[in-house]
């Protein structure tokens, strides 16, 4: 992380007395702190509260657990401690698939049967559901090992108003399980943005930030991960997007 | 050359001796110039054999039904009121019931000579859009920025008040949290009808806080407002952008992406190669949501420019007569020390500065210009004939 300079710390007082606290997570650019300090400041009314949280964003501390939230494409997913904040190249990811879905859509299709495995907040399952009318969906399904990641996304459903959408919620470890979710019946769609950061240079390779505030359950990742992908999910699918770490683009793996 | 009667001085002494004999409302200041009149009646004759003539005239398309009812209906109800004020003020003993009658007739008349009057002049298509305001710090440095911001303010109370749905859609500062350039996004059809007389430069006279001798300076800020004639940015619409003639930059950190960082940078510039048009967003936090305005507001750019474009065709093979407001001209002067705003279009003068400045008495303005510009309509239409 670039070091601030002591005259970036006092230019930035003289328009702020909090803003220098926030010119370190930002990288020095004055412009960007000023922003979070506006995005904070619509959060945090009182100066005392302000002030708490621009020490909090100075020791690192993420910005959308501060503020409670991340918007999503069409939602406003909200972030708690212990679940990965979305990203914004799974944003961008996931706006893809439902641009590629619209256009594959008919009106005769059948409903469809969705799952997202590892979902975290559900940011990607519930933001394709945004995108569709109820009555489109079958069963949507969302899949995480963390009983505190099921539960925001619980509280995401009913925040972002998509209660009328059949959503079930499994805990589960993808791969230590005797069956795979589902399935007596075919999936339709399924996507997945697993942990894909290897164990081995974890610590060298996230950013401060990262390393200690976000969740190492859903970041450290090995070649298990696809080993069941491969292996247990796709035989029961048709479309399979994998979020993957270099090539972030939309991946779409057909097979007949 | 003479404007339409309600301005005539003349027609005004006229109309007090009238009042004075008998009290009675008059219809002179809604009598229409008879040349209008002239025109409204050739315009019913002509109808069928006019359609090759129309297309080069500024006429809008008129409704001709319309226009020649009201034209009629204008006509006698003219003619009944000459004859009940004759009544009146021959016959006493039909008087009282003449008065009532004269009186009822006289509303209808009003309203029947307004509307021939605006079915008569060219009605602004654009004035019933949602608008784009944008504000820049002209003269004045840190003066000039303070009242941009102030003018920023001024528009979002008197959005505020009429209840319309708006936004700030773009907001540079400077390190001093200066605004040097913002964005207004008006979502209220016909806001630009009222907002486009706020296009020009604004004056601002007054001793700024922290000037020490006590001496009033003067700043300046400059207000651009364009219609916004497609709500959205739309792909697959008849969109002037097109995607592959644009470059989108994000200006997220460099380095690793993707689960290794977590970044709040979401700015989103946009490059129009063909033209050169940058337009950068930051304001939102979702980087999709800055892209999707920054869209919206290239595509203004773009049509902006093709607005102004065939205006400069027009004003080239025409030599338009008509003195159009330019946008460089000063329009307005806000006096602090005086509490006073002057419009210099239309010579209006209020002494409620205050409650302009929060927008809450802005309308006194906007209704002055309003009344100017149907002034101006009405004797170039006169001049035209
Ligand atoms: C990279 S995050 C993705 C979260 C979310 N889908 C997103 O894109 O923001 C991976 C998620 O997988 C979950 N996870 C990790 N190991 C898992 C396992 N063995 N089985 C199921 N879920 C697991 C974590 O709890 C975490 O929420």
């Amino acid at each position: 992380m670039p070091r601030v300079s002591p005259t970036q710390l006092r230019k930035a007082r003289d328009v702020h007395k909090v803003l220098p606290y926030l010119l370190a997570p930002t990288q020095g650019s004055q412009n960007m702190a000023l922003q979070e300090l506006r995005w904070l400041s619509q959060s945090f009314k009182t100066r005392l509260s302000l002030t708490w949280a621009c020490r909090k964003r100075h020791s690192n501390y993420p910005l959308q657990y501060l503020l409670g939230s991340q918007p999503f494409n069409n939602l406003e997913v909200l972030c708690e401690e212990n679940v990965l904040i979305p990203r914004w190249e799974t944003e961008e990811w996931s706006r893809a698939i439902s641009v590629a879905l619209e256009r594959s859509l008919r009106p005769d299709m059948n409903q469809l049967n969705i799952v997202d495995l590892c979902s975290g907040t559900g940011c990607i399952l519930l933001s394709l559901l945004s995108y569709l009318e109820p009555d489109q969906i079958k069963t949507a399904i969302g899949v995480d090992i963390s009983p505190i990641a099921i539960e925001l996304i619980k509280k995401n459903i009913i925040f972002n108003q998509l209660n009328l959408y059949d959503v079930k919620l499994i805990r589960k470890d993808i791969n230590n399980c005797q069956t795979p979710i589902h399935f007596e019946n075919h999936i339709d769609i399924l996507t997945c943005n697993p942990p894909y950061i290897p164990t081995l240079n974890y610590n060298s390779s996230v950013s401060t930030s990262v390393k200690l505030y976000e969740p190492s359950l859903a970041l450290k990742g090995d070649l298990i991960f696809y080993k069941t992908l491969l292996t247990r999910y796709l035989p029961f699918t048709d479309s399979f997007f994998l979020n993957l770490p270099i090539v972030t683009n939309l991946i779409i793996l057909k097979h007949h | 050359m003479y404007k339409y009667l309600s301005k005539n001085s003349y027609l005004r002494t006229y109309t007090r001796l009238i009042r004075y004999q008998h009290n009675l409302s008059s219809f002179q200041n809604y009598k229409i110039h008879p040349r209008l009149l002239t025109l409204a009646e050739e315009k019913c004759h002509n109808e069928s054999d006019n359609i090759s003539s129309m297309s080069n005239t500024q006429m809008p398309k008129i409704n001709f039904v319309q226009l020649k009812y009201l034209t009629n209906a204008y006509k006698t109800q003219l003619q009944e009121l000459r004859e009940l004020k004759d009544i009146i003020g021959n016959e006493p003993s039909l008087a009282d019931d003449a008065i009532i009658e004269y009186e009822q007739l006289m509303q209808q008349f009003q309203h029947t000579s307004d509307s021939l009057l605006h079915a008569l002049i060219p009605e602004d298509t654009t004035s019933s859009r949602p608008c784009l305001l944008e504000i820049r710090p002209g003269v004045g440095g840190i003066e000039a920025q303070l009242f941009a911001g102030e003018l920023l303010e001024m528009y979002c109370g008197y959005a505020v008040k009429h209840n319309w749905k708006y936004h700030i859609a773009e907001k540079n500062t400077n390190e001093m949290g200066n605004i040097t350039w913002a964005v207004l996004k008006i979502d209220q059809p016909n806001s630009f009808g009222k907002m486009k007389y706020e296009a020009g430069v604004h004056r601002v006279q007054r001793i700024p806080a922290s000037e020490s001798k006590g001496r009033t300076h003067t700043s300046t800020a400059a207000i651009v407002v364009r219609p916004i004639i497609k709500e959205l940015y739309n792909k697959n619409a008849s969109s002037l952008v097109k995607l592959n003639d644009v470059r989108v930059d994000v200006m997220r950190a460099r380095g690793k992406g993707g689960q290794h960082v977590n970044t709040t940078d979401s700015a989103v510039r946009l490059t129009h190669l063909p033209t050169g048009i940058t337009v950068s967003m930051q304001d939102e936090r979702s980087q999709n949501r800055n892209k999707a305005r920054a869209f919206e507001i290239l595509e203004q750019r773009l049509q902006e420019r093709e607005i102004s474009a065939k205006k400069q065709d027009l004003r080239d093979t025409r030599k338009s007569q008509v003195p159009t407001i330019e946008r460089s001209e000063k329009i307005r002067t806000y006096n602090f020390h005086q509490n006073r705003v002057t419009d210099h279009r239309c010579n209006f003068q209020t002494h409620d500065l205050d409650n302009v400045m929060t927008g809450e008495s802005l309308d006194k303005l906007i209704e002055a210009m309003e009344k100017y510009e149907l002034d101006q309509k009405i004797s170039d239409l006169i001049g035209h004939i």
